[in-house]
């Protein structure tokens, strides 16, 4: 469910002329609404929070806490809603979020987009990782706002997620919406479930990365993306 | 000096009605003033009076949680989170989230074993007889919690500092307190204060003081989303509230 991208979708997005065709958005909306993810509507997100609120009731009463006590009357319900933000990403698709904002742009030189903050939950543990994205791509004659890769970026993060898939589904979420000569992602974080448990060490640092298009083949490239980000 | 003693039974009224952390604590702080005797000062007030045979023994309170409670509650817990991750959207048999539930209950135990464990347990060998009447202090303790409101973690760094009298404490203890009392749903306000009660209450020094400065999740995953925002308590105890130049002393020596 975690939107998956396989082959299917790599064709659908394949549009040389842009945006302009308006039966042509029309049809991809509808593949990539149906294919790509299911989004999960806000107006159930108001249908399950009881659901949601019994279930952290159970947690606290197994935890061996007092749920009557003033500080937890009301934390099942915070605690619902809370998960349901850090999980809001399955209620967006990457079309709503990109529509607009893709200009043609003659420019064929290296756009980077670095230090973006992302937090995610790690889905084998439900517990939060967090760190920073760094994002590059060699347009194609068509760039992208830049605040949408950082909005690309929420949208994969706030789910339950694995850093290396996390990394995956940015890139090619860019790749299918731009077509871009290359894109470049690498994301730099710090496990929770890791940290506060298990292994217990504070410092440690998982760092992931995509390498698609000619940031893969050409190494001057992919050189080039990973100095500018370090320093 | 009655400003002193007003300000205790104050102190004490606050906390001796208090039901925190999943337990009653009967329990009230034992400052000293310049002028002290040996043992704990209990300030015979009317609501306390009835508290004041609690407070020698308060920190040596009972667990409310053992390990067979554990591992008998970890198939609600699991079911729980079964039921957050349909809630959610997601597909619980999908390959990734097959286990999540025995792994998510598992480390929520984890997050709250403080629970488990008791001061006496963890202090009780390790206090010395020391002339040492020179200020201690351990800081930049990493501190791992759970906002008890969302149940998001809240991290942090804890500086403690204390004023032995005739007695020192293991070093390592007052890292082992810090876990105790932050491995629990928890206010930073409420962590901070049981940190230095506990301290106060073993060992009773001439003061304590306790500085929290921590990040919260809750502040920046969601909500308001301020990345770098930091929050700061500290409780200060004994000759470290009643002396400002102490107080200025430890916390010249907690700054980098």
């Amino acid at each position: 469910m975690n939107g998956v991208c396989n082959g299917n979708i790599v064709t659908e997005y394949n549009c040389h002329n842009g945006f302009s065709d308006q039966a042509m958005i029309e049809s991809k909306k509808a593949a990539v609404q149906n294919k790509h993810e299911k989004s999960r509507k806000e107006s159930e997100d108001e249908s399950t929070l009881p659901a949601l609120e019994t279930a952290y009731n159970a947690i606290l009463k197994g935890l061996g806490e007092n749920t009557d006590r003033q500080g937890l009357l009301l934390t099942p319900r915070r605690a619902a809603k809370a998960m349901q933000f850090l999980t809001k990403g399955y209620h967006e698709t990457v079309y709503d979020v990109l529509n607009d904002a893709i200009f043609d742009e003659d420019h064929d030189e290296m756009v980077i987009v670095k230090d973006i903050d992302m937090f995610s939950l790690c889905e084998h543990h439900l517990v939060p990782f967090f760190g920073k994205v760094h994002i590059g791509y060699l347009p194609n004659k068509r760039v992208v706002g830049l605040s949408k890769l950082a909005r690309i970026v929420e949208i994969f993060s706030r789910r339950l997620q694995v850093q290396e898939r996390l990394t995956k589904q940015i890139a090619l979420a860019i790749t299918e919406a731009l077509n871009p000569a290359g894109v470049a992602v690498v994301i730099e974080a710090a496990h929770m479930c890791m940290v506060m448990r298990g292994v217990q060490k504070m410092n440690s640092r998982t760092i992931t990365s995509t390498m698609l298009g000619v940031f893969r083949e050409d190494p001057k490239t992919r050189e080039e993306f990973l100095s500018l980000v370090r320093s | 000096m009655d400003h002193a003693k007003q300000k205790q039974s104050e102190k004490q009224v606050a906390y001796s009605t208090d039901s925190v952390n999943g337990h009653v604590e009967e329990r009230a702080p034992v400052p000293k003033s310049p002028n002290r005797t040996r043992g704990p000062q209990v300030v015979p007030g009317e609501e306390t009076r009835s508290h004041s045979s609690a407070v020698m023994e308060s920190w040596k309170e009972e667990r409310t949680r053992s390990i067979e409670d554990n591992e008998m509650n970890l198939p609600s817990i699991a079911a729980a989170y079964t039921t957050i991750l349909r809630g959610l959207g997601e597909d619980p048999l999908r390959q990734g989230l097959l286990k999540t539930p025995w792994r998510a209950a598992t480390a929520m135990q984890f997050f709250t074993k403080g629970y488990q464990e008791k001061i006496s347990d963890v202090l009780n060998d390790a206090i010395f007889d020391e002339d040492h009447d020179e200020m201690v202090i351990v800081k930049d303790i990493d501190m791992f919690s759970m906002c008890e409101h969302h149940l998001v973690p809240f991290i942090g760094k804890v500086h403690i500092g204390y004023l032995p009298n005739k007695r020192v404490v293991g070093l390592s203890k007052l890292a082992r307190i810090v876990e105790i009392y932050s491995r629990r749903l928890q206010v930073q306000e409420r962590l901070t204060k049981q940190i230095a009660v506990a301290i106060t209450e073993s060992l009773q020094p001439s003061g304590v003081g306790v500085v929290i400065e921590a990040s919260h999740m809750c502040m920046v995953m969601r909500g308001v989303q301020k990345m770098n925002s930091k929050t700061v308590t500290s409780t200060m105890l004994g000759v470290f509230r009643e002396d400002p130049k102490t107080r200025e002393e430890f916390l010249k020596l907690i700054k980098d």
